[in-house]
């Protein structure tokens, strides 16, 4: 993992939860559709289904990621370890004219992974 | 039978004269003389009559429920009674435990003030102590003109080294005292005053001073034994590094860094104001611990025993120090609360005011005698310090509403006399102001004590504290290098990075409690960095400690 240590244990974190889950998670996923390629910290697929999960610890990069994701057209989760980033994530990306509104990128925190999965 | 049966009108008006004290003088002791034989002749009954229903007809004017007090005579005027009369006891009334309750605003400071003037002429030191304030240093230009010279002692203007022997005492028997006066103040578990008391008469074996030697190991010297000593239980000798840690670095070597430093003998001849107002509670509890224990100690040692009183100690807002949570929250108790009890015998007069009865230590009213109250701030507070001094309870009903600022209760000590009585003190004048640099100009009395610094070098707070002393100890303290504890915390946070906080506690093999002393400064030094992680429920955040470089570096350079 390219990112700092506290960004990389919440996503190792992340990979054990959705391993427990059944997913094939893939790490640093490359992602490319319509020319865009997107590196995603996370790559999960099981059966038909498929998540890409971002790790936020700051809430400077959640929405350039989000956009990433919306480029390729991937359901993206991204994935943040307390409230109240979730909180400014979920403000800018709602103040953001692109994705605003859009079901498929969903903020969450690492706590809850676990619940989000059981209800897939 | 009914002593009214026996008793005739005359009688049972000597009875209530001498309960009223108007039999008092020459010509009353001649009544009762003649009543006693048998003479009533009209001449003597009138006089009996006029006498005691003068008085009765004077109490019932009077409308308060305090007696007339019948303190005439002694060097000390309490204050006035409602006549304006002056209430006099003796001075060596003080030579025991005094308290006084009340609010503030009631006029405690100038009651103390008023005493501690007329009682400055009378004994040979006197100690007035302001934990909070700085208003004790007004008296000076007023002791000057008296002939005595007030020493004003600011809070980090004190000279001391707590392991020095106090005056003809055995270095022996020091060590266990301030050992345990070291474990009662710095908080420690009780298996801390073995290791104390050891680690102190080896440091004086080292130091020569069984032998005679007057250079006294410091706290640092201690600091730096305890932590050399491997084999030492390891909750114990961590308790006291991390609690002399606190103090050593709050005084410094400005104030402890003394081979020798006031003595407290010395100090007990001086008249002296100590400003201790911005000192950390442990720090005060230590140098006025250290004060007590050495000059009873001392006193003690010299046989000292049942002597007038010499020195007189006030301890204005004494609350916190005198607390009932205190001496309950801690292990062995608090030690000063032990002290003062055991201060009269031995010359030492203590005076102890306090804001509110509620939360002092309940020893306190035990051990005193002369009991005084204020106006105060709630019914409780009336009804505690009443219940001390035995008020009833119209007495403390009436004292609730009647009291004003310069009023007091008070109940002497000594005498035949020792009903309440109602007393005020005069209002004192305006007093000129004494700056800090004519506080610190007066301690050049203390020129005369002879005092040895510690060869700190390169030294401060912040970084290092090294003890430069060839020919005794070659140590060298560095505040920067690790304690152990912070050593072992930091090893298991690098060798196991990432996770929540309360993991460390079994892998670096330390209390709860140290930990959460220790993370404040990991982080402030910069050696870990913490991340928070929300659960999904209301329940606590969890911690996550990452190990820096800074960190990996101090580790490193430590040696342990």
């Amino acid at each position: 993992m390219r990112g700092k240590a506290f960004h990389n244990r919440i996503a190792m974190e992340a990979k054990t939860i959705l391993n427990n889950h059944s997913w094939q998670v893939h790490t640093e996923h490359r992602c490319r559709k319509n020319g865009i390629t997107t590196y995603l910290d996370l790559f999960a697929i099981k059966g038909n289904k498929a998540i890409a999960c971002e790790v936020e610890t700051t809430s400077r990069h959640a929405v350039d990621n989000a956009r990433k994701a919306q480029a390729v057209g991937v359901v993206l989760w991204i994935i943040v370890p307390t409230r109240t980033l979730h909180r400014q994530i979920e403000r800018k990306l709602t103040s953001s004219s692109v994705i605003a509104n859009d079901q498929s990128i969903k903020t969450i925190l690492l706590s809850q992974l676990n619940t989000e999965l059981t209800l897939i | 039978m009914k002593n009214d049966d026996i008793l005739n009108e005359i009688d049972k008006k000597i009875i209530i004269g001498s309960e009223m004290g108007v039999f008092n003088n020459p010509l009353g002791r001649k009544l009762q003389q003649l009543h006693g034989l048998g003479v009533l002749d009209p001449w003597t009954t009138g006089q009996i009559n006029s006498r005691v229903d003068k008085h009765l007809r004077k109490e019932a004017f009077n409308n308060l429920p305090f007696k007339q007090p019948r303190l005439h005579s002694g060097e000390l005027i309490l204050g006035t009674d409602d006549n304006h009369h002056s209430i006099k006891t003796p001075i060596q009334y003080m030579n025991a435990g005094s308290l006084l309750v009340a609010n503030t605003g009631s006029g405690k400071t100038t009651l103390v003030m008023y005493w501690a003037l007329q009682i400055a002429l009378s004994v040979m030191g006197m100690w007035l102590v302001d934990l909070r304030k700085k208003e004790f240093r007004q008296l000076k230009a007023k002791f000057t003109n008296m002939g005595k010279y007030l020493v004003i002692v600011r809070s980090r203007k004190f000279k001391i080294n707590p392991l020095q022997v106090p005056f003809r005492v055995d270095p022996n028997e020091y060590a266990s005292t301030i050992a345990d006066v070291l474990v009662k103040v710095l908080n420690l578990p009780p298996r801390a005053s073995v290791l104390l008391s050891s680690s102190i008469i080896m440091l004086y074996k080292q130091f020569n001073i069984f032998n005679g030697g007057q250079k006294y190991p410091t706290l640092f010297h201690l600091f730096e034994a305890v932590r050399n000593n491997r084999t030492a239980n390891s909750q114990a000798r961590q308790a006291i590094l991390d609690n002399l840690e606190a103090i050593l670095l709050a005084f410094g070597t400005e104030m402890l860094g003394y081979y020798r430093g006031w003595q407290v003998h010395e100090l007990a001849k001086h008249h002296m104001a100590f400003e201790l107002a911005g000192q950390p509670e442990a720090g005060k509890d230590l140098v006025l611990n250290y004060f007590v224990a050495a000059e009873l100690i001392s006193r003690i040692s010299q046989g000292i025993s049942s002597q007038g009183m010499d020195l007189w100690m006030m301890i204005d807002e004494a609350q916190r120090l005198f607390s009932q949570r205190k001496e309950s929250s801690g292990y062995g108790g608090n030690s000063i609360t032990d002290l003062a009890g055991l201060v009269r015998g031995t010359g030492i007069g203590l005076f102890i005011s306090v804001l509110k009865s509620d939360d002092l230590s309940n020893t306190i009213p035990a051990i005193t005698s002369t009991k005084l109250m204020g106006r105060c701030g709630s019914i409780p507070d009336y009804t505690a310090a009443g219940q001390y001094m035995g008020l009833t309870k119209e007495q403390i009903f009436w004292s609730a509403h009647n009291m004003e600022p310069g009023m007091f209760v008070g109940q002497a000590s000594e005498g035949k006399w020792r009903h309440p009585f109602l007393f005020k003190v005069p209002k004192m004048q305006q007093f000129k102001v004494v700056t800090d640099n004519e506080a610190d100009q007066s301690l050049k009395a203390l020129d005369c004590i002879d005092v040895e610094p510690v060869e700190f070098s390169n030294w401060s707070a912040i970084e290092r504290i090294e003890v430069k002393d060839n020919a005794v100890h070659k140590t060298t303290v560095n505040v920067n290098q690790l304690t152990e504890s912070e050593f072992r915390l930091l090893k298991a946070i690098i060798d196991n990075p990432m996770l929540p906080s309360s993991s460390y506690v079994k892998l670096a093999r330390i209390s709860p409690n140290t930990l959460k002393k220790l993370r404040p400064i990991l982080i402030e030094k910069g050696f870990i960095a913490e991340h928070t992680v929300d659960s999904g429920t209301r329940g606590r955040s969890k911690r996550i400690w990452e190990p820096l470089e800074a960190g990996k570096q101090a580790i490193t350079n430590t040696t342990i």
